[in-house]
C-alpha cells in the first residue's frame, strides 16, 4: 500500500515537473506578443501623444493585460517616484523586479534593456526609432519562440509522466 | 517462480516506455536523445537479466561437476 502511495507521488512530481518546463514554453511567445504590443501603445503615446514618461507609461500600464501591465505600472512607479532616478533606472529596476516571474529568456531581457537604456533621454524621433528596433526585435524573438513552443511543448508534457513511470518500474 | 514472472512483466513494461519515449523524442526531431533513451532501456534490462543468467550458468556447472 505504501508502495503505491510512493509509485503515485513519484509519478505525479516528475509529472508536474515535465508539464511545467512545457507551460514555460508555451507561455513565452505571449509575454512576448504583450510585450510588444505595450511597446506599440509606448510609441503612439510618445510620437504622437507627445505624453510625459511617467504619464505615458501609466496609460500604458492601464492599457495593456495582466501579463505586461505590471511591468509598466512599476517603472511608471518608480520613475514618478520623489527619489529622483533616471527613465533608464527606472525602467531597470522594473525589469529587475519583473523577469524572475516570467518566462522570458536572457535575450529577451537584453532586449528589453538595451532599450530602457536609451529612454527619455533624447527627442521623439530618436525615441520611436530606439522603440521600433525593439519591437523589431521582439518580432524576431516571437517567431523562434512559437517554433520551440510547437516542438517542445508537447515532448516535455510527455517525457515527464514517462520519466516517472520508468524510475517506479525500475525502483519497485 | 513468482519472481520470475514479475520480472518479466517489468521487462515488458521497461520495453513499452522505451518504445514509446523514442517515438516521441523522434518526433520532436531529437533523434539522438532517442537512441539514447533505447540504450539506456537495454542496459537497465541487462542489469536485472545478467543475475539470472549467473544463475543459469552456476546451474549447469553444477549440474555436470565443471568444477
Amino acid at each position: 500500500m505504501l508502495k503505491l502511495v510512493g509509485a503515485v507521488l513519484v509519478v505525479a512530481a516528475s509529472g508536474l515537473c515535465g508539464l511545467s518546463v512545457a507551460g514555460n514554453y508555451s507561455r513565452r511567445p505571449r509575454e512576448l506578443r504583450t510585450l510588444r504590443s505595450a511597446l506599440q501603445m509606448l510609441e503612439t503615446e510618445v510620437a504622437y501623444g507627445a505624453t510625459h514618461l511617467p504619464e505615458a507609461l501609466k496609460q500604458v500600464a492601464g492599457n495593456s493585460d495582466r501579463l505586461a501591465g505590471p511591468f509598466f505600472s512599476q517603472a511608471a512607479a518608480e520613475l514618478s517616484s520623489p527619489s529622483g532616478i533616471t527613465a533608464a533606472k527606472a525602467w531597470e529596476n522594473a525589469l529587475n523586479h519583473y523577469y524572475p516571474g516570467t518566462a522570458l529568456k536572457p535575450q529577451d531581457l537584453s532586449i528589453l534593456r538595451s532599450l530602457g537604456s536609451s529612454l527619455g533621454k533624447s527627442d521623439r524621433k530618436d525615441q520611436v526609432k530606439h522603440l521600433h528596433l525593439a519591437m523589431e526585435q521582439i518580432e524576431n524573438s516571437i517567431a523562434i519562440a512559437e517554433e520551440e513552443a510547437a516542438r517542445n511543448v508537447k515532448l516535455w508534457s510527455y517525457l515527464g509522466f514517462l520519466f516517472g513511470l520508468t524510475t517506479v518500474l525500475v525502483i519497485y | 517462480m513468482g519472481n520470475s514472472i514479475d520480472l518479466i512483466f517489468k521487462i515488458a513494461g521497461v520495453g513499452i516506455l522505451v518504445a514509446v519515449l523514442s517515438a516521441i523524442l523522434k518526433h520532436a526531431g531529437k533523434e539522438e536523445q532517442g537512441h539514447i533513451v533505447t540504450l539506456a532501456g537495454l542496459a537497465i534490462v541487462f542489469m536485472w537479466v545478467i543475475q539470472l543468467l549467473a544463475a543459469l550458468f552456476e546451474q549447469v556447472k553444477s549440474v555436470f561437476r565443471l568444477y
